[in-house]
């Protein structure tokens, strides 16, 4: 039924203009994928039929398109299906173009942007947003008026202010909800605070004391229909014996949302958004924590297993919506880790009984503070060693999953110094203190990745203050790069299977084209003024290289990635995962625009998660705070090029912070503002937290400083050149300017 | 700047005028020899070929600027309403105090409390935590920032913005105007801007520790071992 509802008409028209697309690969791009994990085949279907970049009407209305269901169901978070990305420009890449000529921002006090424009604003009730989601209900809860509406989900950094929904009662911040569907028409549903929710508990005194007890910076939101449909689980189990998870009817036609609930104190929890304009709250992840014993696949299998209250960490999730594995954000004291905030990993296929699973941190960051002893980095490693150069690791704030099929996880350790950009193999990670392959599957429902040398301890629970050991921690791991040290891994996402315009002939073995597999890394800017701090900047790294499909003899395997598989022709495959290249930076030159002089942030902080398949190895954004959104092309990753950008103008709820005078410090170091005269003055700039997508192409700009949440669409030519560019094949060169022996 | 619900009593009022244009502009009946004899062309009939003519240019041109209102009008009324946060006057109705210099003059930053400032100037209209743990360097935390709304007759639309540290004592205030975005601030002294760049021995907190790799000299800024609290953002 579910697929019935999901717009038939939309794979009809998708099918419809498969012909002008054609050239939309066929095969699925899963580099890493292993033959345990079947693929889906809904997605492999769309896929296969193509589609056409969707239209951008610059009307701020509603737009439906086939793009839709690869976005919600085969992509990450939502599927485990990667999209196939095609060589757009000729043997010159991007150095074919004039050099970018970004104009030059406005005034701190003005909206600036380039190519790209607002169609839709919402105020978030004044309150400073940390992160946007937008998650499309299509037909999820069965309830016609929901259908096919997008749902934003803002997460808001810790505070108070008045709730218009509630007659201008203060609550804590916490969960805004908006309805985007008409993105020039916001409608505000409703704000679930944070801290201890209803009641008297949300005046202001009481939950002001202590003042990080809200917040809810970070959203995930999945469908139950998703979560009872694990294909994966479901295969494994057909061929294991054993008895599978059949799901939870009660999840069926509802609707959830993962958040944080505090930032230095807190918990993490699940809310049943099934009505988007009156949640419900479901389950603490800790005192609601279960046991599954697998007996017989159903919720009679779940045993509750509270666990310790209080988490000291929180922050960002991620939640694979086809699998139920989530990637928490958290740590606490007790947990015995010197990297406080670390991951805990949950399957929450059933969201209302959450099963912890484990928690993860690098080497070094598993034991008490100095327990290890020498960087593993920085010299001859041993035993005990600690991975980065500083002791213990730095935090995690942005763990990302690419799902079962590419079957890895990207975890950014530092924040914004010290910073260790690690993978890790998702099924070691998630099954790697489990010693069999039937316990393995049964938990997670991922058969591979155990480990039968897993130590006694490696699922210590949160708070038990056991560790892990050394090698439980480097079981999962697969690579790690080590930051200069004045930068920090705060996000990453992974781009597979880019092609190398300039490497389409003539490279590696026999002329077979080549696609390099990306990861994109962020450090986090944060001090205010740039007092004090090396600037913070965004970086591509090549994380593997492998041949493309093409008209070419297929090499002797086929097409792989080098990792595993055996290849004769491995030695001139340079990289696998293994080793991580950082190939180009993403900077955004602090002139023009005197961003140290704005007020607030100035730097990198995050990178957009959202795969949106017509940006999808061709434009990629980060948040810059005060230097707004920015957007690159990113189809010729050894010459990325600016595109786009968006820095919002203040508004009546735009937060003067960082005075131009001095920093924000309260002690050590302190240094002027670039241009500041020495007198301390305070001024209403905005700071760009957050740079998302939703599943029609729309993009989010949210502000740290309060003004809101912006709704964008990209115009002009250049980003619409991008996306309309068509397939160049391998071998030719359509603009007659590549020299040699394919040039006239 | 169009305000929610102008954009809709915006066409109502195009289509009022261009019925009324209309209205105005095509001949009534026994102008039609007024028109012939202004022109001094013979008409034939109570509306003369010329005469026609003129009343078809004029039909047309209204037609026109009719259409080119509605359209404009339309588009009014699909224009997102960014006016609500960008650039535009606020709703006056939150600003409904004044927190008098007078006032504000007792907020002594690097001495006065959240619990001073809260009996002083009541409950704030709002608050945000921007530090988070970690993410800052020890002693560079984020401040929590109270604010407060109101008006006179200097400022005009304002709100009083105050910054506390970790401790809960103000470091910065100030009243800034919503039509400038801007203000003077009164800071703790220990955030008056120096003259010029601490150096490493100056800097009053910092212990720098070489590391367990003395080649490695670019990590002096590293501190002692202990958990990693960050958390920030």
């Amino acid at each position: 039924m579910r697929s019935t509802l999901r717009g038939t008409g939309r794979v009809g028209l998708s099918l419809f203009l498969a012909p002008f697309f054609v050239c939309v690969a066929t095969a699925q791009n899963t580099p890493y994928g292993t033959p345990t994990v079947p693929v889906n085949a809904t997605c492999q279907a769309l896929v296969n039929s193509g589609y056409g970049p969707p239209a951008f009407p610059n009307d701020g209305k509603p737009r439906q398109n086939g793009w839709n269901l690869l976005v919600d169901e085969c992509y990450p978070p939502y599927g485990n299906q990667i999209p196939n990305v095609n060589n757009t420009e000729d043997e010159s890449g991007n150095l074919n173009f004039p050099a970018p000529n970004p104009p030059p921002p406005q005034g701190w006090n003005f909206e600036s942007a380039w190519n790209l424009q607002d169609v839709g604003f919402n105020d978030n009730q004044s309150r400073v947003i940390y992160q946007p989601l937008v998650f499309n209900y299509q037909n999820w809860t069965g309830n016609p008026a929901w259908q096919n509406h997008e749902i934003l989900f803002n997460g808001d950094i810790a505070g108070t202010g008045p709730n218009p929904l509630m007659g201008g009662v203060v609550q804590p911040n916490g969960t805004n909800i908006v309805d985007v569907t008409v993105p020039s028409k916001t409608v505000a549903l409703y704000h679930i605070p944070a801290g201890p929710t209803g009641g008297a508990a949300d005046s202001f005194l009481t939950n002001n004391a202590p003042p990080t007890y809200n917040g809810a910076q970070m959203v995930r939101v999945c469908a139950g229909n998703q979560l009872n449909t694990d294909t994966a689980a479901l295969s494994a189990a057909a061929n294991s014996g054993g008895t599978p998870w059949k799901g939870n009817p009660a999840l069926a036609n509802r609707v959830f949302l993962l958040r944080q609930n505090g930032n230095g104190t807190g918990t993490q929890e699940i809310w049943d958004v099934t009505n988007p304009s009156a949640p419900v709250f479901v389950v603490d992840l800790l005192a609601n924590n279960y046991t599954y014993s697998g007996a017989t696949g159903t919720p009679s299998d779940f045993t509750a297993a509270p666990l310790p209250l209080g988490l000291q960490a929180t922050h960002k999730n991620w939640w694979e919506c086809d699998t139920g594995m989530a990637y928490i954000v958290a740590g606490k004291t007790a947990d015995n880790f010197g990297t406080l905030q670390h991951i805990y990993v949950y399957n929450l296929r059933d969201p209302t009984h959450p099963v912890f699973i484990r928690q993860y941190a690098p080497a070094g960051g598993q034991h008490p503070a100095g327990m290890n002893t020498g960087s593993c980095t920085i010299g001859p490693s041993n035993s005990s060693c600690y991975e980065g150069v500083i002791n213990p690791p730095g935090s995690v704030h942005g763990p990302i999953s690419a799902g079962n099929l590419v079957n890895r996880v990207y975890n950014p350790w530092g924040i914004g110094s010290d910073g260790l950009i690690e993978v890790t193999a998702r099924d070691k990670l998630i099954n790697g203190c489990f010693t069999t392959a039937a316990a393995a599957w049964n938990q997670t429902g991922t058969a591979t990745g155990f480990n039968s040398s897993a130590s006694a301890t490696c699922a210590a629970t949160p708070g038990s203050g056991s560790n892990p050991t050394q090698a439980d921690v480097l079981y999962p791991a697969i690579s790690y790069a080590t930051m200069q040290p004045t930068q920090g891994g705060h996000s990453t996402v992974p781009v597979l299977g880019v092609p190398i315009p300039e490497e389409q002939e003539a490279y590696l073995n026999e002329g077979y084209p080549v696609g390099w597999d990306l990861l994109f890394v962020a450090s986090e800017g944060t001090a205010n003024n740039c007092s004090g701090q090396d600037a913070h900047e965004a970086w591509i790294e090549t994380i593997g290289i492998f041949q493309l499909p093409g008209p070419f003899p297929p090499a002797p395997s086929g097409f792989q990635n080098v990792t595993g598989a055996a290849d004769p022709y491995q030695r001139t495959y340079a990289a696998t995962d293994s080793v991580q290249w950082p190939e180009a930076t993403l900077s955004v030159p602090e002139q023009p625009g005197g961003f140290c002089a704005k007020g607030f942030r100035y730097g990198a902080h995050a990178v957009t998660e959202a795969i949106f398949p017509a940006y999808y190895g061709k434009i990629q954004c980060v948040s810059w705070f005060g230097a707004g959104a920015r957007c690159w092309d990113i189809r010729d990753p050894k010459n990325p090029l600016p595109i786009a950008y968006w820095s919002s103008m203040p508004g009546p709820a735009t937060t003067p912070i960082g005075n131009l005078g001095a920093t924000l410090a309260t002690a050590g170091t302190y240094y002027p503002a670039p241009g500041g005269t020495g007198q301390a003055v305070d001024r209403n700039a905005t700071d760009q937290n957050y740079i998302e997508f939703d599943d029609r192409g729309y993009v989010y700009v949210v502000d740290r400083a309060g003004t809101g949440t912006a709704i964008l669409q990209f115009n002009g030519g250049t980003p619409e050149k991008i996306i309309r560019a068509p397939t160049v094949p391998p071998g030719t060169c359509p603009n007659n300017n590549c020299g040699g022996p394919n040039s006239p | 700047v169009t305000k929610p619900g102008q954009a809709k009593s915006l066409a109502g009022f195009f289509f009022r005028l261009i019925g009324i244009l209309a209205l105005n502009s095509w001949p009534k009946v026994g102008e039609a020899s007024y028109d012939v004899s202004t022109y001094g062309i013979a008409g034939k009939g109570r509306f003369g070929s010329r005469a026609r003519t003129i009343m078809t240019k004029r039909f047309l041109r209204i037609t026109g600027v009719a259409l080119c209102c509605f359209a404009a009008a339309y588009y009014a009324s699909n224009k997102p309403d960014l006016g609500r946060a960008w650039g535009a006057t606020p709703d006056a109705s939150g600003y409904n105090h004044d927190y008098s210099d007078a006032t504000l003059v007792e907020v002594m930053p690097g001495k006065t409390t959240k619990a001073q400032v809260e009996a002083l100037l009541g409950q704030p209209w709002r608050t945000t935590v921007f530090a988070e743990i970690g993410e800052d360097e020890p002693g560079h935390e984020a401040p929590e920032v109270w604010e407060w709304r109101g008006q006179d007759s200097q400022n005009g639309l304002y709100r009083v913005h105050i910054e506390f540290n970790l401790q809960g004592v103000v470091t910065n205030i100030a009243k800034v105007p919503e039509k400038t975005g801007m203000a003077p601030a009164r800071v703790a002294p220990d955030e008056t801007p120096k003259a010029r760049p601490r150096t490493q021995a100056e800097a009053p907190n910092a212990t720098p520790q070489v590391t367990d790799n003395p080649s490695a000299g670019m990590f002096r800024h590293q501190m002692s071992p202990q958990p990693t609290v960050n958390g920030g953002d």
